[in-house]
């Protein structure tokens, strides 16, 4: 067993603890070293399957979290139903399923804080139009005419709203629970 | 037959923990060390692999029962990360150990019966 295969196993390690953050990722790839020179020889495993297996310990990097909580902020614009009314080509419901994919996708790499905080960005813009709409209906037909939202669908939108987070929050932690 | 290996990979995954805090609780050590040290210690009942070590480490580092410690014993040499309980870790194996001695005990009670009943 040389240095070279064990450099090009802890490069199917680094690939299977893709989204880790870098000083997690190195201080693996440091204890398997560690490990390489006590025993002399690799892991029994398949690296990206040991790779994997570390990235559902230590989830996905900050900065990762950061981009799946921010781009759920506009998946969320989009899902909000009263747009299609000035935008009749959004598919406001295709949207929805999105964030809520997102949100699961969010939970499932990065936790259940990732699965909250990614639910919170989604329904932020749908509570704020809701307030905008339930508020400042008259201001908004000033410039529309008779613009009309029915409770239903603010009811609707309220719960769908309120169940991101929450879906995003008790999935990271099964997901994870179970993994 | 499925049914039968997902059983026993449960018992000794449910096992694990406890074998990885009571070994730990003895001394510090890492990853090979310990590989090595479990499976000699229970006589080859417990014969781990990376990839069922690392992560158990690592879910039982973030949840606060194991301190790890970077070592540089050898000169030129990586820096081995050791792995000792924390109070936490302790309190855990302590709590594992009184739900487990009754278990085993009630177990071989139960296995016993049956050898009686065959013999």
């Amino acid at each position: 067993m040389t240095a070279v295969d064990f450099e090009n196993y802890l490069k199917q390690v680094r690939k299977g603890m893709r989204f880790v953050s870098g000083s997690n990722k190195i201080s693996f790839c440091n204890e398997l070293g560690a490990q390489f020179e006590y025993r002399g020889s690799l892991p029994q495993e398949d690296p990206v399957a040991l790779g994997k297996a570390m990235r559902q310990v230590y989830g996905i990097g900050m900065f990762y979290r950061i981009i799946l909580i921010v781009t759920a902020f506009p998946l969320g614009v989009f899902s909000i139903p009263m747009i299609s009314s000035w935008f009749p080509g959004v598919p406001v419901n295709l949207f929805l399923l999105l964030s809520l994919v997102w949100v699961f996708l969010a939970a499932y790499y990065g936790g259940r804080w990732s699965g909250l905080f990614t639910g919170l960005s989604a329904a932020t813009p749908r509570i704020i139009a809701l307030i905008i709409f339930s508020i400042g209906l008259d201001f908004i037909n000033s410039f529309f005419d008779s613009y009309e939202v029915s409770s239903e669908v603010t009811g609707l939108v309220l719960i769908t709203s309120l169940l991101l987070p929450v879906v995003g929050f008790f999935a990271g932690g099964r997901i994870r629970r179970h993994s | 037959m499925a049914r039968k290996t997902d059983a026993v990979t449960e018992l000794r995954r449910g096992a694990f923990e406890l074998a990885l805090l009571a070994f730990l609780d003895k001394e510090a050590s890492f990853g090979g060390a310990i590989i090595d040290g479990l499976e000699e210690a229970t006589k080859g009942g417990f014969t781990v692999t990376e990839g069922t070590l690392y992560p158990a480490l690592g879910r039982l580092e973030k949840k606060g029962y194991l301190e790890p410690e970077m070592r540089k014993e050898v000169e030129g040499r990586k820096a081995r990360k050791y792995y000792s309980l924390t109070p936490d870790g302790k309190e855990r194996l302590k709590e594992l150990k009184e739900a487990w001695l009754p278990l085993v005990e009630g177990m071989n009670i139960l296995f016993g019966g049956e050898n009686n009943d065959s013999s």
